[in-house]
């Protein structure tokens, strides 16, 4: 039987991009690849927010995907709690239908 | 942007260590062509124009040379400063332009003005623009000695054959030449013979004058050949000179020999140099061009000189006993050692901190290659290297490598292998994250430094000269280190550094076990640290209180001036006599001296007038390693012991440079200044001793000296118009008879062997010797016959000035002073309390104080006004930085902390706050602000993954405990070297030195013990 796979969704602010990378990176056992993208966050509260930020109403955020096997989902969201509890990142856990790749 | 020039860097490793060796070949090409002096060019646009007055009192040079000369020169545009001098014989006006203004220009201005009053000056007023000098001009001196050689023969020798070969050696403007006597034709007419036959000397001279030419004709067609005519006339030799008609009385030619006698002698002398107590000299002085590279014209006119002994006649020596690039060498040798030894500890400090021969050898690859790109720099900014710029460089060598410790540090860590990680993140990127994630800070850091440094640059006059070499020169080294920061020294790191586990060194772990209980002391007693630092600042704000304030120490050139002013009236023969005599009993009582040049009046390019009672004693001393005590103090105590047996000589001591320095830049030598303005002489003249007087009692006062106007001996011949009108005489006419009997008239030149040879018309030496007789002595009446002076004139000794001098067309006495032992800034406020109260001015009359004392009121006030703006701006970059104010104003608060530490260090240490204390200070508040940034920036990465606000400024602190440890400690040793060094130009990077050592004591203590306090009150979030 194939494994379930889930897409674990992190948005953090974008200055954590490196620390979460680093994190992801130096797991063990090793994650396979994920992908991170800048977007931005909207009617979110603007108290921490820089000047730039309040400027152009929307704040700088990363996003990063994981597919990962269903184990594997929630001990990285176990690791990130214990090293970067911040409330600032959120993260959201779906079903992956199927995953491969063209050749 | 930052992050993309790591980026690229390290993607094109090749082609920045291509770039870097680059930039070695190009430095290295850089320096050996920066031209080296000892100092950077400090002369102002200054035009002078130097007049001779055969004959003329200082009061009839002023009325109708001077004056009428600066009712043209005011007003020129520009120009900020006229300053005039009228003594015996010379009027000396100088013209200050705004900073900036292009002298040729300038010269041109003058120039135009003074053809345009030239017309109206007296007749036989000769002279004109000074050449282009600064006060860095005399690069060489040397006498003549030796060959059995009368003085005459030697000036000869110096004039005609030596001259003109250094005269053509690029960056010379030309040979002065003193002392000695200039060769000529002499006549000396009878005067008893000459009113007999009704003559004057004018018509002897004229007669000369007419009867001295060589020309040519024209052509003579001689069948197919053209002849060319030339008529000869022109004087040859003495007999020539006898023979030349002066005119036909009763069909009988008188003949210039048949009324005078004519032989060889001497122009009137108006200065004259000796040496050693020995005797007379002939002294020349290589005056070098503005902008010339002092070191190879000096290399030059060495080699010239060697060149010429061949041709000297046997055994003429030609001994210098003044040498720039000997100075210029031991600056740069006194900077190079601190270079080279501040290197040395700064790598020792590095192995010790990283514990990792390679981390060390990483950052230390930037301070090469930093260096070099600052002479680069220098170069295409036109700078020269001297005591200043590379001065910069030394203080800079700490700051250095501070940005690449920072980087180096960060990759170490982060190349450190996690425990059990295997995750194969890339080398490459793991320099980049390190590297991206310091770079802002520290280019932050950097950009705040050179922002400190930029009120340096505003500064005027001398000490904006002195010290604008010093600020770019940071500027342009920390650059180039962030530059190389950013670029190589992540490309060295990824290639040398491995990726082993990282332990800290022996030394990191003893200083991280002292310091984390006195952090959590720090932590656990907030208010204590308040009250503690509180403590500090006031400490600080005594000791600034109890420091003395001076415009900058002395620098030491390593030779001596004694400066000498004897009684107004003294002769020549006279002055000359006591110069040797002083001579004499300084090398009598002082084997340090090894040789002595003595200079007294005037030189013949008139660069220098000065009177005939005034010398200069150069004193060439040995070196000190022979000297019973090596001290420069204690060799002035000795020599006033010396002089103690001359009461009638007043002196003071300066050094070559620094007296050109002053004169230059105030008209007037030493420490203060004081001129008394004002219409009436005399007047002016009791004033300056009521000044002076006040000056002597003052404690710390030195050498005063009020250089009097009045007190020369006159003696006055009022002619009687009446009885000149009655014998055929008018009043001119009378004058000019005295004047050629006494100082003598030129009458053309002999052209000899390509040499121009003065005639001189003169009277008998006798009468120029003996006041009774000149009385006596006969004119010519215009009707035939003779007439004693004294039936057309009384005659009757009286006083009058010795020199007039004026400053924008207003007469001053003034009056100098040094100040020893004391903070020149106290000295002038309680002196100028003292004037105030218990001298009265008349109406019209007024009191300036200026000198060393000006300039530092000059440098307090610009900089009171441009750090203010220079901290505005760190706010400013501070703010952009962390885009929140609270943070900014945090590092702002390290500030007074440093400062704290610097006052107190120069009050220990007995400095004064001076200029480059100040340079001191400044360079101290970009480095405590880098420091608050590294670890305030830290704190808030931290922050920002969500540790607890507690945990952040502990663990913060501990975490940036060696970055913030070794650029504070690396910067305070790179300096120590400048603490203890004793060459020329150490006395001005001391008191530097000083502050920002005592400064990094107490700002790192802040940095590292209150900030973390001061964050977690005011900074969360």
């Amino acid at each position: 039987m194939p494994t379930e796979l889930k897409r674990l969704t992190l948005v953090a602010p974008r200055n954590l991009e490196e620390e979460l990378v680093t994190i992801l990176l130096g797991m063990q056992p090793a994650l396979p690849g994920f992908t991170t993208t800048p977007v931005a966050g909207h009617g979110e509260n603007f108290d921490g927010a820089s000047v730039h930020e309040r400027v152009r109403g929307r704040i700088d955020r990363v996003l990063l995907w994981l597919v990962l096997p269903a184990d594997a989902v929630m001990r990285v969201v176990t690791t990130l709690t214990g090293t970067l509890p911040n409330s600032d990142v959120v993260w959201w856990i779906e079903p992956v239908e199927t995953m491969g790749r063209l050749a | 942007m930052l992050h993309r020039l790591i980026a690229f860097s390290l993607a094109q490793r090749l082609l920045i260590l291509v770039a870097a060796l680059g930039l070695i070949v190009a430095g290295v090409w850089a320096f050996l062509r920066l031209p080296i002096d000892a100092y950077p060019d400090i002369a102002p646009t200054q035009v002078k124009l130097i007049l001779k007055a055969p004959g003329m009192t200082p009061e009839e040079v002023e009325n109708r040379v001077v004056v009428p000369l600066e009712m043209e020169l005011l007003g020129i545009p520009k120009a900020v400063m006229l300053r005039s001098t009228a003594k015996y014989a010379i009027a000396d006006i100088t013209l200050d332009f705004a900073e900036g203004t292009d002298i040729y220009w300038a010269r041109q201005q003058v120039s135009e003005r003074y053809a345009g009053v030239a017309g109206d000056l007296p007749g036989g007023v000769s002279g004109g623009l000074a050449p282009i000098s600064t006060p860095l001009s005399d690069m060489f001196m040397f006498t003549i000695e030796g060959g059995g050689l009368s003085l005459a023969e030697r000036r000869t020798l110096l004039d005609w054959t030596i001259r003109p070969a250094l005269r053509t050696i690029p960056g010379v403007a030309d040979l002065n030449a003193l002392g000695g006597e200039v060769h000529s034709f002499l006549v000396t007419p009878n005067r008893a013979q000459l009113s007999a036959a009704g003559l004057h000397f004018r018509d002897v001279a004229d007669a000369i004058e007419r009867n001295n030419r060589n020309d040519g004709s024209g052509r003579l067609r001689d069948g197919d050949s053209a002849l060319i005519v030339r008529a000869a006339g022109a004087i040859a030799t003495l007999d020539d000179l006898r023979q030349v008609v002066v005119t036909v009385r009763d069909g009988v030619a008188v003949r210039v020999g048949d009324v005078a006698k004519v032989s060889y002698g001497a122009l009137t002398r108006y200065g004259a140099v000796t040496r050693d107590g020995e005797g007379e000299a002939v002294e020349g002085l290589v005056v070098g061009l503005r902008g010339a590279d002092a070191s190879q014209t000096v290399a030059a006119v060495q080699q010239r000189l060697t060149e010429l002994q061949r041709s000297l006649p046997a055994g003429v020596r030609i001994e210098t006993f003044y040498d720039r690039s000997s100075l210029i060498k031991r600056a740069v040798s006194t900077v190079q050692d601190a270079l080279v030894e501040a290197s040395v500890l700064v790598v020792i400090l590095l192995l010790l901190f990283l514990g990792d021969v390679r981390a060390a050898v990483v950052v230390s690859v930037t301070l090469p290659l930093a260096v070099l790109f600052t002479f680069l720099l220098m170069h295409v900014a036109g700078m020269s290297a001297n005591l200043m710029s590379l001065g910069g460089l030394a203080i800079a060598i700490g700051m250095l490598v501070d940005a690449a410790v920072v980087v180096v540090e960060n990759t170490v860590s982060r190349l450190a292998p996690h425990a059990g990680d295997t995750a194969e993140l890339p080398k490459l990127y793991r320099v980049y994250r390190a590297t991206r994630e310091v770079a802002a800070p520290v280019t932050a850091g950097i950009v705040i430094i050179v922002l400190v440094f930029m009120p340096l640059l505003s500064l005027q006059g001398l000490e904006g000269k002195l010290f604008a070499p010093v600020a770019i020169t940071i500027v342009f080294a920390l650059a180039a280190s962030l530059l190389l920061s950013l670029t190589v020294i992540p490309v060295l790191c990824s290639l040398m550094l491995r990726e082993s586990a990282h332990r800290d060194p022996w030394l990191m772990r003893q200083i991280e076990r002292g310091y984390r209980p006195m952090l959590d002391w720090s932590l656990a007693h907030g208010r204590t640290m308040g009250v503690l630092a509180a403590v500090g600042l006031v400490l600080g704000a005594a000791a600034y209180f109890h420091t003395g304030k001076t415009f900058m120490p002395t620098m030491d050139e390593g030779d001596m001036l004694m400066q000498l002013v004897k009684p107004a009236s003294i002769s020549l023969d006279a002055s000359r006599d006591l110069d040797l005599k002083i001579e004499r009993a300084v090398k009598a009582k002082l084997p340090e001296v090894e040789h002595i040049v003595a200079r007294l009046g005037s030189d013949e390019l008139g660069l220098d007038p000065m009177g005939l009672n005034e010398t200069d004693m150069f004193l060439e001393l040995k070196p000190r390693a022979q000297w019973r005590k090596p001290n420069t103090a204690w060799l002035e105590e000795q020599l006033r012991d010396v002089m103690k047996a001359f009461p009638e000589v007043e002196f003071g001591f300066t050094q070559p440079i620094q007296m050109r320095v002053s004169e230059m830049l105030t008209g007037s030598r030493g420490d203060i200044a004081v001129k008394v303005f004002g219409p009436d002489l005399s007047v002016l003249n009791s004033l300056a001793n009521q000044v002076a007087s006040i000056l002597e009692r003052t404690t710390g006062s030195q050498d005063v000296l009020a250089q009097t106007q009045e007190g020369m001996r006159y003696l006055g011949v009022q002619i009687d118009r009446q009885a000149a009108g009655r014998y055929g005489l008018d009043v001119s006419a009378v004058q000019d008879e005295l004047r050629a009997q006494l100082e003598g008239s030129q009458a053309g030149t002999v052209i000899e062997r390509q040499r121009r040879i003065p005639i001189v018309v003169r009277g008998a030496e006798q009468i120029a010797a003996a006041p009774e007789l000149f009385g006596q002595i006969s004119v010519a009446r215009g009707d035939g016959g003779a007439v004693p002076l004294e039936s057309l004139a009384s005659l009757k000794p009286t006083s009058g000035p010795v020199q007039v001098r004026r400053e924008n067309a207003s007469r001053f006495a003034l009056v100098q002073a040094n100040v020893s032992g004391r903070d020149l800034v106290g000295f002038v406020d309680e002196a100028r309390a003292a004037v105030e109260r218990d001298v009265h001015l008349p109406s019209g009359y007024r009191i300036s104080w200026g000198g060393q004392f000006e300039n530092q009121q000059r440098a307090a006030g610009r900089l009171g006004l441009v750090v203010p703006i220079a901290l505005g701006m760190i706010f400013l970059v501070l703010f952009f930085t962390f885009g929140a104010v609270r943070e900014a104003v945090l590092i702002l608060c390290n500030v007074p902390f440093a400062l704290v530490g610097g006052v107190v260090a120069l009050w220990l240490s007995g400095q004064y706050l001076s200029v480059p204390a100040s340079v001191g200070f400044i360079a101290l508040l970009g480095i405590a602000v880098l420091n608050g940034l590294v670890l305030v920036s830290f704190f808030n990465q931290l922050l920002a993954t969500g540790m607890a606000l507690p945990e952040v400024v502990r663990e913060g602190a501990l975490r940036r405990l060696r970055p913030v440890l070794m650029t504070a400690s690396i910067t305070a040793l790179g300096l120590v070297p400048l603490l203890f060094a004793s060459g020329p130009g150490s006395e001005v990077q001391r008191p530097l030195a000083v502050v920002v050592i005592g400064g990094l004591v107490t700002s790192t203590a802040l940095t590292l013990l209150l900030l973390p306090v001061l964050f977690r009150r005011f900074c969360a979030r």
